[in-house]
């Protein structure tokens, strides 16, 4: 099995874009399941797995932006569309309001998932975590991109919506910006 | 039972044990990076904190009961060691350093192919994070190296393992040594601490 690397479709259905101090951030929910097969080998959300393709650019001439994994939290709402909570995590400030954090999900969850070719396991475990957004700094200029993972618990099939949250953190003007991205969550098949 | 009997029962006994228990290969990449550009140097003392995690990282696999182990721990820390020296005025462990420069291993990762000639990758993330004397951090970036090449046959299986892992290696460093030598914050840091 050859996977291919993503690239996001340019007029995406699902995606949110906004744009705050020269940084411009894009998001992406991965949720249908013949897309996540071409990407990722199998189904990531039968996995209940929700992956959010982020992209990331600088389009300041003299800010820099600190953006860590870490200060990055996903949001569900239900029909109603009141936020619910899942898992906390633990340090995080926003605790209260985070549903989880990226990188809560961890690729041995997709391990034994019915594959027939015993190579086919270590493709789709590259892909899913040679893929994924690491902790970034970027210099005017500069971009980044990749997958945020978030647990997806079936409890939560009929969330159709929620709200990625971002800090950039400027260290040398020593001030920090707030991305509420709101995101749409149609196509999930129910497990 | 004769003698015979018996050694042949002995010998396909052993044959089927070893062929359920599977074997296991370990990988120990021995490629250290001695050519960085040879550049006027950042003017800081920097300490480079290894974190234990770095100590013990590898890469582990299991392919149709084979255990592949890639080592990583040693080679890392050389070759963190070695940039640091490459990158800095200063490097070591002394007090009082200007920065503290921490790698961590954010993904190490390889896949190996169904078929010899579809192509297996090595990929490695490595985390840098610089900390100011305050224990700030003022920097943080991941850096990738990916070393890509056909599976290969049975025989030459390990081997191209151990290219793989020493090509990931060796961008990693390289990829590392031009993100933190161009970094605007650890020379806006230089300046600031050339003024004080």
């Amino acid at each position: 099995m050859v996977l291919p690397k993503y690239e996001p479709p340019s007029t995406g259905a699902n995606s949110s874009s906004k744009s705050s101090n020269g940084l411009t951030v894009s998001v992406r929910p991965l949720v249908d399941g013949n897309e996540s097969r071409k990407y990722f080998g199998t189904d990531l959300t039968s996995k209940n797995i929700l992956a959010i393709f982020i992209s990331l650019e600088n389009k300041s001439n003299k800010r820099i932006y600190i953006i860590p994994k870490k200060s990055i939290t996903f949001k569900y709402h239900d029909s109603a569309t009141k936020a619910k909570n899942a898992t906390n995590s633990p340090g995080d400030s926003d605790a209260g309001e985070a549903l989880a954090t990226a990188g809560v999900i961890v690729s041995p969850l997709l391990m034994g998932a019915g594959l027939t070719i015993a190579g086919d396991q270590t493709v789709i475990n590259h892909a899913f975590k040679s893929n994924e957004y690491q902790n970034r700094t970027l210099s005017p200029g500069n971009s980044a991109q990749g997958f945020l993972y978030f647990k997806w618990p079936n409890e939560f099939i009929n969330h159709k919506s929620g709200i990625l949250n971002l800090t950039a953190r400027d260290p040398i003007a020593n001030e920090s910006i707030k991305f509420h991205l709101p995101i749409q969550l149609k196509g999930r098949k129910a497990p | 039972m004769n003698k015979i009997t018996e050694r042949f029962n002995y010998l396909v006994f052993f044959i089927s044990i070893q062929s359920m228990v599977g074997c296991t290969h370990i990988v120990t990449p021995a490629k250290i990076i001695d050519h960085y550009p040879q550049k006027k140097k950042i003017n800081l003392h920097v300490n480079l904190k290894i974190p234990e995690s770095l100590k013990t990282a590898k890469i582990e696999n299991n392919i149709a009961g084979d255990n592949w182990i890639i080592q990583l721990g040693d080679n890392l820390i050389n070759n963190s060691e070695q940039m640091a020296k490459a990158l800095f005025v200063k490097a070591g462990k002394k007090q009082g350093p200007d920065i503290v420069l921490m790698p961590r291993l954010a993904s190490a990762v390889a896949s190996h192919a169904a078929w010899i000639y579809d192509k297996s990758k090595v990929t490695l993330a490595m985390e840098w994070t610089v900390l100011d004397n305050k224990g700030a951090t003022i920097w943080t970036e991941t850096v990738k190296g990916e070393g890509i090449s056909a599976g290969g046959s049975g025989f030459a299986a390990k081997g191209n393992v151990e290219k793989r892992a020493d090509m990931a290696i060796k961008k990693l460093f390289l990829n590392s040594y031009d993100a933190i030598y161009n970094s605007p914050i650890i020379r806006h840091w230089e300046r600031k601490n050339k003024k004080n």
